[in-house]
């Protein structure tokens, strides 16, 4: 353990960038990379997982960035559903603005010369939970979170939890009961800053059972603050086989 | 000159060696788009997708080349309409099997019962789909074996696909003694799969007590888990839970018998 984390200067997870060789504590998460053998060393530990990787590479720097919470344990499926606590009731021809949480993966990229960079792995200190949204014949296999509803962004432990900003409209003449959204996260637009993870997007109601969900490219609030956007790690690899649109059919 | 040697009546050498190379130029072609397409979506489409997109691109490139060389060895193409239904039955005839199992494999193939990477049971045959071919699909199984297996067979057998659904349930059945609390347990149960993240959340998961049995109390456990991970995850829980079980101070009990004796046993020393 000390050859890989000596009494130096440790710093604090934030999302930024770190020059090498780099030392990071916070709560059971430790993440290192520093020259060790003619090598650059990558070692992390987050509870019980370890990941070691040698870089052939001498100089560049460590981002910490926040990505699409569907990478762990491992890529099963791009879709996230978020159960609310309490269902919430929608008045006809609603269009508001509510927030939730979801939970936060973080990428370990490493950016070498001439800008170029490798994804060197992805953790979260959430442990994750999947679910089916539907039937096991229909249904579709989600990333789970539950969420309270909360009418303006709460205040989050950001490496834990980001806060989506959720435009809620009810195009139907009745009152809708929202208990679940379901979001491709193929199409995830997160931005962060230091100490914050946040995202938009939308859920249109089309009726009692049937919902719109996707995402929208604008800057959260508070909009000054939360300036950067993250990486899109999952279509950074794979084609958009079917849209960034989400039809929820399966109940709402 | 050579190349203008008549060989059968307008087909000189000069059309059977371009229709030679019409036919090795379009094989080429169909190998070096399959290698390309592979590379290039490898990491960004399924490989059942891929491996569909490659069959279609490689055989309409072949199909484009022998409707190519077909003039040149002088046949031409609309004939083949007329004499296709001649032919047709004849070769039907003498190829009954070969193309039974083409149209087996088409049928595969747009249908769908099963997809490549899938876990199937053929017949007797489980493991993984490799690949679907038109005249025959090969299955690894879980022991590394090739098995090759028919269209026509595959075709008519009853299919077991394990993953054509998105979740699977399996069960466990777990004994407690009778002097434990089965709320207890139950309670440990519930609370092992929650933290486990590929046991899903709905479907839940259900633990109860099916049975008073002979030797202990029998816990029925299941658990709906990712199609492609249940297997893993049956694997990795029972053993969790029987630990669980047992730092919560509930045991699993041994068979056991009570003897009633008719006379008190005689003491030691007597």
């Amino acid at each position: 353990m000390d050859e890989h984390f000596p009494l130096e200067k440790t710093d604090r997870l934030v999302f930024d960038s770190y020059p090498v060789p780099v030392t990071i504590e916070q709560d059971n998460l430790n993440i290192s990379l520093k020259k060790q053998d003619g090598l650059l060393a990558y070692y992390r530990e987050c509870g019980r997982e370890v990941v070691e990787k040698s870089l052939l590479a001498d100089r560049g720097q460590l981002y910490l960035n926040p990505v699409e919470p569907i990478n762990k344990p491992k890529e099963l499926t791009p879709f996230f559903l978020v159960m609310l606590e309490q269902p919430l009731a929608v008045r006809p021809r609603e269009n508001r603005e509510i927030t939730v949480t979801f939970p936060v993966e973080i990428a370990s990229i490493f950016v070498g010369q001439g800008k170029s960079y490798t994804v060197l792995d992805v953790f979260s200190l959430v442990s994750p939970k999947y679910t089916l949204y539907g039937s096991p014949a229909t249904g579709m296999l989600c990333r789970y979170w539950q969420s309270r509803v909360y009418a303006e962004p709460p205040e989050t432990t950001f490496y834990l939890q980001g806060t989506m900003q959720v435009r809620v409209q009810n195009t139907t003449a009745r009152w809708a009961e929202v208990t679940r959204m379901v979001f491709n996260a193929q199409d995830m637009k997160l931005f962060y800053d230091r100490h914050q993870v946040s995202m938009k997007g939308y859920m249109k109601i089309l009726s009692d059972t049937t919902a719109e969900t996707g995402f929208i490219e604008e800057h959260p609030k508070p909009a000054e603050s939360i300036a950067k956007k993250s990486m899109d790690l999952f279509t950074s690899g794979k084609l958009l086989m079917a849209g960034p649109k989400m039809l929820m059919e399966e109940g709402i | 000159m050579i190349f203008s040697q008549v060989v059968y009546g307008d087909v000189t050498v000069l059309n059977i060696l371009v229709a030679v190379l019409i036919f090795l130029v379009g094989i080429i072609l169909s190998k070096l788009l399959a290698l390309n397409l592979r590379r290039s979506f490898r990491e960004k489409l399924s490989r059942e997708h891929l491996e569909l997109i490659v069959k279609v691109v490689s055989y309409t490139v072949i199909i484009i080349a022998v409707l190519l060389v077909l003039p040149q060895v002088g046949v031409e193409p609309s004939g083949l309409m007329v004499a296709g239904g001649i032919a047709g039955i004849a070769i039907g005839f003498a190829s009954q099997g070969i193309v039974g199992n083409l149209l087996a494999g088409l049928f595969l193939i747009f249908e769908r019962p099963i997809k490549i990477g899938d876990i199937v049971n053929i017949g007797d045959v489980i493991g993984f789909v490799e690949d679907i071919r038109v005249i025959s699909t090969t299955i690894r199984t879980f022991e590394g074996l090739y098995v090759r297996i028919p269209n026509e067979k595959v075709f008519n057998d009853s299919i077991t696909n394990f993953v054509a659904n998105q979740a699977r349930r399996f069960e466990y059945t777990v004994g407690i003694r009778y002097q434990d609390s089965a709320e207890k347990a139950i309670e440990i149960i519930n609370s092992v799969l929650d933290q486990h993240p590929l046991v899903l959340v709905n479907p839940p998961a259900h633990a109860f007590v099916d049975e008073l049995g002979d030797d202990g109390v029998n816990i029925i456990i299941r658990i709906w888990a990712p199609s492609t991970e249940w297997y893993g995850v049956k694997t990795e829980l029972l053993w969790k839970i029987k630990c669980a079980l047992e730092e919560g101070g509930i045991e699993i009990p041994f068979p056991q018998r009570v003897l009633w004796f008719a006379e008190k046993p005689p003491q030691e020393g007597n």
